[in-house]
C-alpha cells in the first residue's frame, strides 16, 4: 500500500512540475481520483456497515444462544444429567448453521459436554480461555474463522459455556463483496481511462485541427477552410476562428489598399508642391510677357488690325494664365491652418473660380444663389476653399457632362448653410454611410478616397456639419453648415 | 485542496476499506482428542469414599442449588472429607439412592422420611429450625379466579401436586380430608413447590397443595408471585422436612456430621450459609414431631 501511495505522489509531482499537461492526462487523472474516491467510500461503507453490522448481529445472536443455554442447561447440570446436556446442545447446534460448536464445562472447568461429531474434540478448544471476552480464532489451514463467546452458568458455580460461531461465511461473503467491489472499481477505472482518452481525443482533435488551420493561415495568400462538424461548442469555436481568419484577411487587404492610397496621396502632395513651384516660376516670365505686350500695345500703330487682334488675344490669355497661377499660389500659400475672419461668400466664389475650367470643359451649368451680403465666419481660408472645391469636383464627377449644379448660401438663426446639389448619377443608399470613411471612393483609380474624409474633418474642426443626401439616378445634395463668426471656434 | 491530496486521501480510504478485522488467534482444529483422552480414568485420581449428600428439590433445582451450593465446601472443610452433592429431580430418586445406599445423608420431605423410616432406610440426623419453629404446615391454595372458596370446591378442579412422595405437596391432599373429593385425573405434578405456586398464580391450574414455609418465603420476597393466589386451608402442623442419614453410616461418622450441622450457627461462616438456606439452626431431631405424619400416610402406600 505504501508503494502505491508513493507512486501516486510521484505521478502528481511529475504532473505539477510540467508546464504542459495534455488534456487526456488530466482527464485520466481526474477519472482516477473520482473512481478511487468513490470506490474507497464504497469499500469503507461495505466494510464498516455491512460486515460490521453482520458481525454485531452474530454477536447478539450468540449472546441470545448463550442466555438460552445458561437457562436450559442449569437444571441438567445440577442433576448431573450430562446426556441431557449433550442432547440439548447438539439439537441447538443442528438447528443453526452459524453455530460451529458448543462446549460445556463444569465448575471445576472439566469438559462435560460438546457438539463435535464422533467424540473428536479439537485440543485447542478443550481448555477454558483465561479471558471472558469474545475471542476471534482462525485455523488458516482449514480456512475457518470462529467468533468464540464465553458465558458462566450461575456465575461459574455450575459451570461455563463456550459458543463458537462460524465466521467463515461472513468472512467469505465480505471477501467476495470486497473482490466484487475492487473488480468494479478496476473495471470503472479501465472504462474511465479508455473513456477519458476517447473523450479527450474527441475534444482535442478539433482543437488541433483549428490550430493546424491557424498555422497554415497566411493573410492574403492562403485562407484554410476549417470544417469542424461536432455540433457543439467546438464547432462554434471553429466557426469563430474561420470568421476571425476571414476578417484578418479582409483587414489585410484593406491595409494594403490603404498603403497604396497613401502612396498616391504622397505623390499628389508632391505634385501639388511641384505645381506650386512651377506656378511661382511661371509667374516671372508671365510678368515679362505681360510687360512686353503692354509696351507693344502702347504703340498700336506699328501693327495692322489683325496683328492687334492677336496681340489682344495673347494679352487676354496671358491675363488668364496669370489669374490661374495667382489663384494656385494663393491656395498653396494658405496651406497652414490659420483662423481668420472670412466672408464665406468670397470663399465660395474663389472655389468656383478654381473649378471654372472643369465646369466649362464639361459644359456644366452652375446655378449660384449667393445673396449680396457678407457671410462672416471664422476659420481657415485654404481649408474651407478645399472643402468647397472637393464638393464641387465631386458634383462635376457625378454629373460628368451637360448637367446642372446648383449652389446656394443661406443663413438661419446662428449658422450659414451651403447646399451644393447636382443632377448626376446619385449614390446608392448602402454606400452613403461610407462616403466619409477614409480611402472610400467610387471613382476607382481616379480618386484617393480622402476628399470627403478630409472635408468632414475640416468642417468638424470648424464646429460645423457636413451631410449628404442622395437618390440614385436623381442626384446628390451636400449640405454644409458653419457657425456665424460670433460663435465659438 | 491540491489534486495529490485528494488522491492521497482516496488511496488511504481505499486501502483502509480493504483492511480486515484484526486480532485473530491462530489455532489448529485438526489436532483432535477424545473425551477419554482428555479425562483419563486410570484410577490414579479416584477419591476415597466421599460423603454423598442428596438434595431433593423441595423448591426448583436452581433455587435448591443456590441455597445449598455453599454448604458443600463448608462440610468438606469441617469434615475434612470430600462431599459430593446429588441434586435429584424428585423424591423417589432420593428414596432409591438411599435404598441402595448410594447416598449417606439427604435433605428430604417429611413424607419421604416417614416412608424411609418405615422401610428402615432413613434415620433422623438433624432438624432445621425455621422462624423459631421445627414444624410447618401444608397450604391448600387456589387461584382467585377459580371460584374455590373452601376445600369443598376442589371437586372437579385442576390441581397441581408437587411430588408423589411429598407430604405437603401430595399426601395431605390425597389422603387427608379431601381424599374423597379428588381423583387422580384432575391432578398434575409440577416438580416443586414454587412451580406449583406459579401455576396457580398464573391461573394455569385452579389449586395446589404446597409447603407453607416456601409459600410464606415467596410471599415475603416476591409478593407479585402470589397476588392472584388465595390460601384456602392450612394443615395442622407437621414435623419440618429433616436431614436424614442412612442407618448404616458408622456412628462415629454420624456423630461427626451431626455435630458439624448442630454447630453451624455457632461460627459466622456456618451462620451465613444457614441464613442463605433460610434456616436459623439445626437441632437434634425429635421423633415425636413426625408422629402425625406417620399416621397420615396409609399403610398400603409404598414408594
Amino acid at each position: 500500500m505504501k508503494k502505491i501511495i508513493e507512486l501516486f505522489f510521484r505521478l502528481f509531482q511529475i504532473l505539477l512540475r510540467r508546464d504542459f499537461v495534455p488534456l487526456h492526462t488530466k482527464l485520466v487523472a481526474a477519472i482516477l481520483f473520482v473512481v478511487l474516491l468513490f470506490g474507497s467510500i464504497n469499500l469503507y461503507i461495505t466494510n464498516t456497515y455491512v460486515i460490521k453490522t453482520t458481525r454485531e448481529e452474530m454477536n447478539r445472536k450468540g449472546q441470545l444462544v448463550l442466555r438460552i443455554l445458561q437457562e436450559e442447561l442449569a437444571n441438567d447440570i445440577i442433576f448431573q444429567d450430562f446426556a441431557a446436556v449433550n442432547f440439548f446442545i447438539n439439537e441447538l447446534k443442528n438447528s443453526d448453521p452459524d453455530i460451529f460448536y458448543i462446549l460445556v464445562f463444569d465448575a471445576s472447568k472439566k469438559l462435560i459436554g460438546h457438539t463435535f461429531e464422533t467424540n473428536q474434540i479439537p485440543v485447542a478448544l478443550t481448555q477454558l480461555p483465561e479471558t471472558s471476552k469474545m475471542q476471534l480464532l482462525k485455523d488458516p489451514q482449514a480456512g475457518i474463522y470462529i467468533r468464540q463467546l464465553y458465558a458462566p452458568i450461575m456465575e461459574g458455580r455450575l459451570g461455563y459455556l463456550l459458543l463458537g460461531l462460524n465466521e467463515t461465511n461472513i468472512k467469505t461473503k465480505g471477501e467476495h463483496l470486497a473482490v466484487i467491489l475492487i473488480g468494479m472499481v478496476m473495471g470503472f477505472l479501465f472504462l474511465g481511462i479508455v473513456g477519458a482518452i476517447g473523450f479527450s481525443s474527441y475534444i482535442t482533435h478539433p482543437i488541433y485541427e483549428i490550430l493546424d488551420g491557424f498555422r497554415r493561415f497566411v493573410p492574403g495568400k492562403h485562407l484554410p477552410q476549417l470544417a469542424i462538424r461536432t455540433n457543439d461548442e467546438l464547432m462554434l469555436l471553429g466557426e469563430g476562428f474561420q470568421q476571425m481568419m476571414e476578417r484578418i484577411s479582409a483587414l489585410d487587404q484593406q491595409s494594403r489598399q490603404t498603403q497604396l492610397k497613401m502612396m498616391e496621396t504622397e505623390k499628389l502632395a508632391s505634385v501639388g508642391i511641384l505645381a506650386s513651384g512651377i506656378a511661382h516660376e511661371i509667374n516671372n516670365p508671365i510678368a515679362g510677357i505681360e510687360l512686353c505686350l503692354h509696351r507693344l500695345l502702347k504703340n498700336p500703330g506699328g501693327f495692322d488690325a489683325k496683328q492687334r487682334e492677336y496681340l489682344e488675344s495673347i494679352s487676354e490669355s496671358t491675363q488668364h494664365i496669370k489669374s490661374i497661377v495667382g489663384n494656385l499660389l494663393d491656395y498653396s500659400h494658405h496651406a497652414d491652418f490659420k483662423t481668420e475672419s472670412l466672408n464665406l461668400k468670397e470663399v465660395v466664389e474663389f472655389a468656383i473660380r478654381l473649378v471654372q475650367f472643369r465646369l466649362q470643359k464639361n459644359q456644366i451649368r452652375l446655378q449660384c444663389e449667393l445673396p449680396n451680403k457678407p457671410f462672416r465666419v471664422r476659420g481657415g481660408k485654404a481649408q474651407l476653399i478645399q472643402v468647397v472645391v472637393n464638393c464641387l469636383l465631386n458634383a462635376i464627377d457625378a454629373v460628368e457632362r451637360q448637367g446642372n449644379i446648383s449652389l446656394s448660401l443661406t443663413e438661419n438663426s446662428n449658422q450659414y448653410v451651403l447646399n451644393i446639389s447636382d443632377d448626376g448619377c446619385g449614390i446608392p443608399e448602402d454606400i452613403v454611410k461610407q462616403i466619409f470613411d477614409p480611402f472610400f471612393t467610387t471613382k476607382g483609380n481616379r480618386g484617393t478616397g480622402l476628399g470627403l474624409y478630409v472635408s468632414y474633418n475640416i468642417i468638424k474642426v470648424h464646429n460645423g456639419t457636413i451631410s449628404v443626401t442622395s437618390k440614385p439616378g436623381e442626384g446628390t445634395t451636400v449640405t454644409i453648415t458653419l457657425p456665424r463668426e460670433n460663435g465659438v471656434l | 485542496m491540491k489534486p495529490f491530496t485528494i488522491v492521497l486521501l482516496s488511496a488511504i480510504l481505499f486501502f483502509s476499506g480493504c483492511q480486515e478485522e484484526e486480532g485473530y488467534q491462530e489455532i489448529d482444529l485438526n489436532q483432535r482428542a477424545t473425551y477419554e483422552d482428555l479425562h483419563p480414568t486410570d484410577g490414579s485420581k479416584v477419591e476415597d469414599s466421599p460423603l454423598v449428600l442428596a438434595i431433593a428439590s423441595i423448591v426448583s433445582a436452581k433455587e435448591s442449588f443456590s441455597a445449598y451450593a455453599d454448604l458443600i465446601p463448608y462440610l468438606e472443610k469441617k469434615l475434612h472429607r470430600l462431599v459430593h452433592p446429588v441434586y435429584t429431580k424428585n423424591y423417589r430418586e432420593v428414596y432409591d439412592l438411599l435404598e441402595h445406599r448410594k447416598v449417606d445423608i439427604a435433605f428430604v420431605c417429611c413424607g419421604l422420611y416417614a416412608l424411609g423410616k418405615r422401610n428402615d432406610i432413613m434415620e433422623l440426623l438433624a432438624i432445621p429450625v425455621v422462624n423459631g419453629d421445627t414444624k410447618y404446615q401444608a397450604y391448600i391454595i387456589a387461584s382467585k379466579t377459580s371460584g374455590i372458596e373452601s376445600i369443598n370446591d376442589l371437586e372437579g378442579k385442576t390441581i397441581a401436586l408437587t411430588d408423589e412422595l411429598s407430604l405437603s405437596g401430595c399426601f395431605y391432599l390425597l389422603y387427608g380430608k379431601t381424599r374423597n373429593l379428588i381423583s387422580r385425573d384432575q391432578v398434575v405434578f409440577s416438580g416443586s413447590h414454587d412451580a406449583s405456586i406459579q401455576l396457580v398464580n398464573r391461573g394455569i391450574v385452579d389449586a395446589a397443595s404446597v409447603d407453607g414455609l416456601i409459600y410464606e418465603e415467596i410471599a415475603a420476597r416476591r409478593p407479585q408471585s402470589v397476588q392472584n393466589v388465595r390460601i384456602v386451608e392450612k394443615s395442622p402442623p407437621f414435623g419440618i422436612p429433616p436431614v436424614v442419614i442412612h442407618p448404616r453410616v458408622p456412628p462415629t461418622q454420624r456423630e461427626r456430621i451431626q455435630t458439624v450441622l448442630l454447630q453451624m450457627n455457632e461460627d459466622p461462616e456456618g451462620l451465613s450459609i444457614l441464613q442463605r438456606m433460610g434456616i436459623e439452626k439445626f437441632e437434634l431431631p425429635n421423633e415425636e414431631n413426625y408422629r402425625t405424619v406417620f399416621s397420615f400416610i396409609p399403610d398400603s402406600l409404598t414408594p
